[in-house]
C-alpha cells in the first residue's frame, strides 16, 4: 500500500457527504500550500491518530513523535497524491507504516525504557493512571500485530472492514475474522489481568 | 426469514454498521432470540469502550499541531470554521457495572511521564555509580536499571591495524581469529559461557592485546587470545555495542552504550565518561573520532552529540538531522555522516548543520563509511569510496555521495548491514557484518563481495522461507507462518511425517503403513512423485541436506541418500547407530552410536567413517542446523556442546519430564518441551523465555523467538510477549514431528 494514494471521490455516483466534501476541499487547498487547510485536517484527525498510534506502540511519547511524522509525511505527499482512498484511511495508512518502522527499528537499536516497577518515588511530570487503564495497555501490548492493527484501525479510526483490508493487505473476510479473534483474545487476557488482582 | 447461525453472527457483529439491510434485519432478529449472541454483542461493545476510554485518557491533551505547523510554516494559523463530528465521546452508562468483567478495585498509581523516564534513568545510573557502593564490578543493582531487550548484533569484527590480514570476529559467545583476511577462521581460547560478543578491538600498541566487549563486561587477553581476563563486569546501564581505541591517544579505549565508558590504561580499568543525560532518551549507538580528538556520537532519539574534552562534556549538534541516529562516522576530509532511520545525512561544518545524502528512496540506514578518494590504475580522475548499509540493501558511491547505486554482487538477498569495517591499510578493502549471513569482504571498494565465513559457526538464512507444514485430515498442507493461503500439497491420506527443504521449495514426506510405505517429494503447484519405497518399518525421520539437494532417510539398518528425483546410494547403519544430520558442506553426515556414545563423521556417499568426536553422549543428542552444536537431556541436566569438543559448553538443570525439542534455524536457541510450557534456552543453557506452547511446538522457520504449535484442532503461532494467535483453522498436527 503506497503512502501516496489519497482521497478522491470513489466514484461519481457516491452519495453527497458533507464531511467528505469538506475534506476534499481542505485537501485541494493544502495541496496548493494552504497550511491553514492542512491544520484543519490535523484538528480533525490528530486525536484519532494519536489514539491509534498509542494503541500500537504503547508509549504516548513515541506515539506523539510518530503522529508528527505522519502529518509531516502526509503534507509532503499531498502534491504527489492520487487514488481513491478516503483521507481517513490514507492518514491511517501512513501512521501504520510509521508504527511498523518503529517496531522494525527495535531490531537494531537499544531500547532503554523503564518498566512499571522502576518508578521512582518523586519526579517531574507525574501522571495518574488507573489500574484498569494499565491492564488495557498491557493487554493491547500483548496482542499480536495481525490482531491489534485491524482492531485499532476500526475502533480509533472508524474505518470500514474494506478499508482496513486494503491497508493491512488482506481480504475483507479475513479482517472480520481477525477482529473476532482479536476481541476474543482481548477478553480472555483482560479477565486474566483483572482476575490476578 | 431463515435464522442465521451463531458463528455468522459473531462475524457480523464485528462490523454491524456495514451489513446490508437484509443482513441487519436478520442480525437483529437473531439477537432478539439468542441470549448467547446478544451477550457476545454486549461484550464487543464493552471491549471497544474499554479500549477507547483508555486511549482517550492516555493521549489526554497531547497535540502535535503546533510542532507540525512550526515546521511547515512560520505564519500563525487561524482556526477555520469546522463542521463534522468531533471525536466520539466514550462513556459507560452511569450505574451499570461491567457485566462480564470482574473489576476488583480501582486504584490511582503514580507514574512517571514517559518523556522523563530515560533522563531519570540516566541520572539514576550516574548517581548510583558515584555512590561508594557503585564501584565498577561491585555494588547493588542501580535504581532505574535499564532493562535490555534482546537484540541481534550480527558478527562483530575488527582488523589488526598493523597486520591487515589479521582479523578477529565474535560468534556465538566465542572469539575467532583469521590470519588470511577471513579465508579461514579458528576459534581462540573459550570465553566464559553465556556471553554474547558485541565488539572487539586489537590494541594498536600491542597486537597481542585483544579487547572483547560483551553485553555487560569486558575481557582482555594479553597473549593473543590464549587466555582471557575479565576486566570489567556488571557495567551499570551498559548494553555494550562497541569498543574503540582512540587513534590519537592509544592508551584510551571507549565503550558504550548506553552511556559512555572510558579506559586510559589500555582497557584494564574503566570509568564513565560524561553524564548520561546527554545520551537520553535511548542511549548512544555509535562513536566516531574526528580531528583534534573530537568525539562524535550517534544517539537514538537524540541526534548527534560532540565532545572536545574526551567525553567529559557534550553538546548536541543535530540541526537538520533526524533524531534517530544509528551510526555516525567521520570521513578522511572531516565530513561527518550519520545513518538514521530516515536515510543518510552529511555535515561539512562539524555537525552544525546536516543535509540529506544517500539514495533518494526512503531508507532505514544502519551504517555508513567514507573512505575518501582513491585512484584506479589507469584512471583519469580520483574516485571517492563511500558505502551505505541499510536494513535490506547496500549502496556505494564513487562521486563523494552525489550518486548512490545499489550493490548486489556476491551479497545475500536483502542484506541487513550491521556495520562496515574498513581495512586501514587498503582503501579498497572493506568488510561487512551482515546479520545472520555472517561476514563479507570486498576487495574493490564494495563493487563485489564474497562471504568469508569458513570456520565460523554461521547458518545461512538465504532463502529461508516462512513456511510451515501441517496435516489436515491426513493430507499434507503448507502455509506461511502467518497463516496466509494454505495450500494442500498432496491428496495422500496417510502422511506420516514430512520435512520442508531448507530453501522452502520442496517438501519430502512419507506415506503409507508398516506394510508398505513411500517417500515422496512435492512442490507447491506440482505433482508429487515417489523416490523411495519399502515394505518394512516406515521411516520416522527425514534429513534434508543444507543445500536442499538431497534427503537422508534412515530405515531398516541402512541410510538411503536420495536426490529429489531418485535414490542415489545407501549404506549400512547398525542397530546402535542413529543419524543426527548433515554437515554444513553437505558432504558428510553425523552418526551417534548408542553403545559407545560417540558421534562420528561419515562420508555421506559411502558411509565411511572419517573421524570421531571425543565426547560421549549418554542419550541421543540433537544436532543444530550449524552441524556444530549438540544438545541432550540426561539426569535432569540439559547439556550443550559441540561434537568435536571433549568438554561440554554448558550444563544446566532441566525440569522433570522436559523433552528436548528442536534447535532454531540459526542454531542460537534450543527448545525444551516441558509440562508447564516450552522453554527457550540459549547455547549456555540459560532459560530465556517460558512460552505458552505445548510439546508439539516448533520454531517458525527463520526465527529464534516465535513458535508454531498445534492445539484444539488449529495451528497457532506464539511470539514473545504476545498471545498465541490462530493461524490455520483445522489442522491435525504440525510437521515435522
Amino acid at each position: 500500500m503506497s503512502d501516496l494514494a489519497l482521497a478522491c471521490p470513489a466514484s461519481p455516483d457516491a452519495p453527497a457527504d458533507s464531511v467528505q466534501a469538506e475534506e476534499r476541499a481542505w485537501v485541494e487547498r493544502a495541496r496548493k500550500g494552504d497550511v491553514q487547510a492542512f491544520d484543519a485536517i490535523m484538528m480533525r484527525y490528530e486525536g484519532r491518530l494519536l489514539r491509534f498510534l498509542t494503541g500500537l506502540v504503547s508509549d504516548v511519547e513515541v506515539a506523539r513523535e510518530l503522529c508528527q511524522d505522519t502529518f509531516l509525511a502526509a503534507y509532503g505527499a499531498l502534491p504527489k497524491s492520487h487514488g481513491e482512498m478516503r483521507l481517513s484511511a490514507w492518514l491511517h495508512t501512513i501512521a501504520l507504516n510509521r508504527a511498523r518502522s518503529h517496531h522494525r527499528a527495535r531490531k537494531h537499536r537499544i531500547v532503554v525504557s523503564l518498566g512499571d516497577h522502576d518508578v521512582p518515588a518523586d519526579g517531574p511530570d507525574l501522571q495518574d493512571s488507573t489500574a484498569e487503564g494499565d491492564a488495557v495497555r498491557r493487554v493491547l501490548d500483548r496482542l499480536p500485530a495481525p490482531y491489534a492493527e485491524p482492531l485499532l484501525l476500526q475502533i480509533t479510526g472508524g474505518l470500514s472492514c474494506r478499508e482496513i483490508a486494503a491497508i493491512v493487505g488482506s481480504s475483507e473476510g479475513a479482517v472480520k475474522v481477525r477482529l473476532m479473534r482479536a476481541r476474543d483474545a482481548f477478553r480472555r487476557a483482560y479477565e486474566e489481568e483483572v482476575g490476578e488482582r | 426469514m431463515s435464522d442465521v447461525e451463531c458463528r455468522t453472527v459473531e462475524r457480523w457483529v464485528q462490523a454491524p454498521d456495514e451489513l446490508d439491510p437484509l443482513e441487519a434485519r436478520r442480525l437483529d432478529r437473531h439477537l432478539d432470540t439468542c441470549a448467547d449472541c446478544a451477550s457476545y454483542q454486549a461484550q464487543r461493545i464493552e471491549i471497544d469502550g474499554l479500549i477507547e476510554v483508555y486511549l482517550t485518557q492516555a493521549v489526554g491533551g497531547i497535540s502535535v499541531r503546533d510542532t507540525v505547523l512550526a515546521q511547515l510554516s512560520a505564519a500563525p494559523t487561524q482556526q477555520p470554521e469546522m463542521s463534522g463530528s468531533a471525536p466520539r465521546a466514550i462513556s459507560r452508562p452511569a450505574g451499570q457495572p461491567l457485566s462480564w468483567l470482574r473489576r476488583r478495585w480501582k486504584q490511582r498509581i503514580p507514574r512517571i511521564a514517559v518523556t522523563s523516564l530515560p533522563v531519570a534513568a540516566a541520572l539514576g545510573i550516574v548517581l548510583a555509580f558515584l555512590s561508594p557502593a557503585g564501584r565498577l564490578g561491585n555494588g547493588p543493582q542501580p535504581v532505574g536499571a535499564w532493562p535490555h531487550l534482546e537484540i541481534s548484533i550480527g558478527y562483530p569484527m575488527t582488523v589488526d591495524p598493523h597486520h591487515p590480514n589479521h582479523l578477529l570476529a565474535g560468534a556465538w559467545g566465542q572469539v575467532y581469529q583469521s590470519w588470511n583476511a577471513g579465508g579461514s577462521w579458528k576459534e581462540l581460547a573459550p570465553l566464559p559461557p553465556g556471553l554474547v560478543v558485541r565488539d572487539l578491538a586489537i590494541d594498536t600498541m600491542d597486537s597481542r592485546r585483544y579487547v572483547v566487549a560483551t553485553r555487560h563486561s569486558v575481557l582482555l587477553s594479553t597473549d593473543a587470545g590464549h587466555h582471557w581476563t575479565v576486566t570489567a563486569s556488571n557495567l551499570l546501564g551498559a548494553e555494550n555495542m562497541f569498543v574503540m581505541q582512540h587513534p590519537g591517544a592509544p592508551g584510551t579505549f571507549y565503550l558504550g552504550p548506553s552511556i559512555l565508558w572510558a579506559s586510559r590504561d589500555h582497557a584494564a580499568t574503566w570509568t564513565p565518561a560524561g553524564l548520561g543525560t546527554v545520551f537520553a532518551p535511548y542511549g548512544i549507538q555509535s562513536l566516531a573520532f574526528g580531528r583534534n580528538g573530537t568525539l562524535y556520537t550517534g544517539i537514538w532519539g537524540g541526534g548527534v552529540a560532540i565532545s572536545r574534552d574526551g567525553g567529559s562534556t557534550w553538546l548536541h549538534r543535530s540541526r537538520g538531522l533526524p533524531r534517530n541516529v544509528l551510526s555516525v562516522t567521520v570521513g578522511p576530509t572531516g565530513r561527518l555522516w550519520a545513518a538514521t532511520d530516515r536515510g543518510v545525512y552529511r555535515s561539512v561544518d562539524g555537525g552544525r548543520s546536516w543535509a540529506r545524502s544517500g539514495p533518494a528512496t526512503a531508507l532505514f540506514a544502519t551504517a555508513v563509511i567514507d573512505r575518501g578518494s582513491y585512484q584506479l590504475l589507469g584512471g583519469s580522475h580520483p574516485l571517492t569510496n563511500g558505502l551505505i548499509g541499510s536494513d535490506n540493501r547496500i549502496y556505494r558511491s564513487e562521486d563523494g555521495g552525489r550518486h548512490w547505486d545499489p550493490v548486489s554482487e556476491g551479497l545475500p538477498v536483502a542484506p541487513y548491514a550491521y556495520g562496515f569495517i574498513p581495512d586501514p591499510s587498503h582503501v579498497n578493502l572493506v568488510y561487512a557484518s551482515l546479520d545472520v549471513d555472517g561476514i563479507f569482504r570486498s576487495d574493490d571498494a564494495g563493487r563485489h563481495w564474497q562471504a568469508i565465513n569458513a570456520g565460523l559457526p554461521i547458518t545461512t538464512q538465504e532463502g529461508a522461507p516462512d513456511l510451515v507444514l501441517f496435516r489436515r485430515n491426513g493430507a499434507l498442507w503448507i502455509s506461511n507462518a502467518a497463516g496466509a493461503d494454505p495450500t494442500v500439497l498432496t491428496v495422500d491420506e496417510t502422511v506420516q511425517s514430512a520435512a520442508l527443504s531448507p530453501d522452502g521449495t520442496t517438501a519430502a514426506y512419507t506415506t503409507g503403513t508398516e506394510s508398505g510405505w513411500a517417500l515422496r517429494v512435492v512442490s507447491p503447484g506440482a505433482a508429487s512423485h515417489t523416490i523411495l519405497s519399502g515394505d518394512r518399518a516406515i521411516p520416522r525421520h527425514l534429513f534434508w541436506s543444507p543445500d536442499s539437494t538431497r534427503i537422508a532417510v534412515p530405515s531398516n539398518g541402512a541410510v538411503s541418500i536420495s536426490s529429489v528425483s531418485s535414490p542415489e546410494v545407501h549404506w549400512s547403519l547398525s542397530a546402535r547407530e542413529h543419524l543426527l544430520g548433515w554437515t554444513a558442506d553437505a558432504r558428510g553426515v553425523l552418526v551417534w552410536n548408542s553403545g559407545s556414545g560417540v558421534v562420528s563423521l561419515r562420508d555421506a556417499h559411502t558411509g565411511t567413517a572419517i573421524t570421531h568426536g571425543s565426547a560421549r553422549y549418554p542419550v541421543l543428542p540433537r544436532l543444530a542446523p550449524d552441524s556444530h552444536h549438540l544438545a541432550y537431556i540426561s539426569g535432569g541436566l540439559l547439556t550443550i556442546s559441540t561434537w568435536r569438543r571433549s568438554e561440554p559448553l554448558s550444563r544446566t538443570s532441566a525440569p522433570a519430564r522436559c523433552l528436548l525439542g528442536p534447535w532454531s534455524s540459526d542454531s542460537n536457541r534450543v527448545l525444551l518441551a516441558c509440562p508447564r510450557g516450552a522453554q527457550i534456552r540459549d547455547p549456555a543453557g540459560h532459560m530465556l523465555i517460558q512460552a505458552q506452547a505445548p510439546r508439539n511446538a516448533r520454531w517458525v522457520p527463520g526465527s529464534n523467538t516465535d513458535l508454531v504449535f498445534f492445539q484444539d484442532g488449529s495451528l497457532w503461532r506464539w511470539e514473545p510477549g504476545h498471545f498465541a494467535w490462530q493461524i490455520v483453522h483445522r489442522a491435525d498436527d504440525v510437521q515435522p514431528r
